[in-house]
């Protein structure tokens, strides 16, 4: 969980179960614990509807919004994909779209 | 509780079922289903809302955070929560591109329903007492007469 509240959007990529960053470690720790809990809500949201686990997953807070997606190749725990970070109210299908074109 | 709902409350949730390419919808009060639209059985809408208040519950467990909207993408189609105040509502819907729209709908939906979902949780007595029941003795009589009501215009 992030006590953080950064306003510019910041990316991370995801690869073999590490989550990596140019940002400071301070926030690649909150997007990490972040991700966690929405990687594990989203799994068992799906598995309450049998829609297996989610490929991505954002939550929105009036001045946070933090998303992750998966690249297509599995959704488990070393597969690659993307997150990102922004301190505001983002429109969801615009960040997921900027997290999936992000070239890691 | 879900036979008691109002008609308007329902009609308002099925208008905003068809809004996008939405395949199901569910409103709930805290933990309780009010309406369950989505194309699955009651203890899978009882267990998908427990869910999404169990990830808000353990976004908010570190102090002052408040998600009031989680979106997941799946398989075959995305879930949208929204929250406001106990309200929640989950959206079951395909394009991912609809997300934004569909946020906005389910927001405005919670803010205008909230009356509705008030008069709901909380009945009074004396609910339905100010309507006037019409006199029997004239609507027999008019029914029984065999002419057509007239109503005279008045100049």
């Amino acid at each position: 969980m992030s006590a953080l509240k950064p306003s510019p959007l910041t990316f991370f990529t995801l690869k073999d179960g590490v989550v990596e960053s140019t940002a400071g470690q301070e926030l690649v720790d909150a997007f990490a614990a972040d991700f966690q809990g929405l990687r594990h809500f989203g799994a068992k949201i799906g598995d309450s509807l049998d829609l297996g686990n989610a490929w991505t997953g954002t939550a929105q807070e009036d001045d946070l919004t933090v998303t992750y997606a998966y690249f297509g190749e599995g959704t488990g725990p070393e597969d690659p994909g993307a997150g990102a970070l922004v301190g505001k109210k983002a429109l969801l299908y615009e960040l997921l779209t900027k997290v999936t074109t992000h070239d890691a | 509780m879900a036979a008691n709902i109002t008609p308007s409350l329902r009609s308002a949730l099925e208008r905003l079922k068809h809004g996008g390419s939405v395949n199901g919808i569910l409103l709930g009060w805290r933990r309780q289903v009010l309406i369950n639209l989505l194309p699955y059985e009651e203890f899978r809408a009882e267990r998908l809302l427990h869910a999404v208040h169990d990830a808000q519950d353990h976004f908010a467990s570190g102090g002052d955070r408040a998600v009031h909207t989680f979106w997941f993408g799946y398989d075959i189609c995305h879930a949208l929560v929204v929250f406001r105040r106990d309200c929640t509502l989950v959206i079951l819907h395909t394009r991912a591109e609809e997300g934004d729209f569909l946020r906005r709908a389910a927001q405005t939906f919670l803010e205008d329903s909230q009356l509705l979902m008030d008069v709901l949780l909380n009945p009074t007595p004396e609910d339905g007492e100010e309507t006037q029941k019409l006199e029997p003795d004239e609507l027999t009589a008019a029914h029984d007469s065999g002419h057509t009501n007239f109503i005279a215009r008045v100049l």
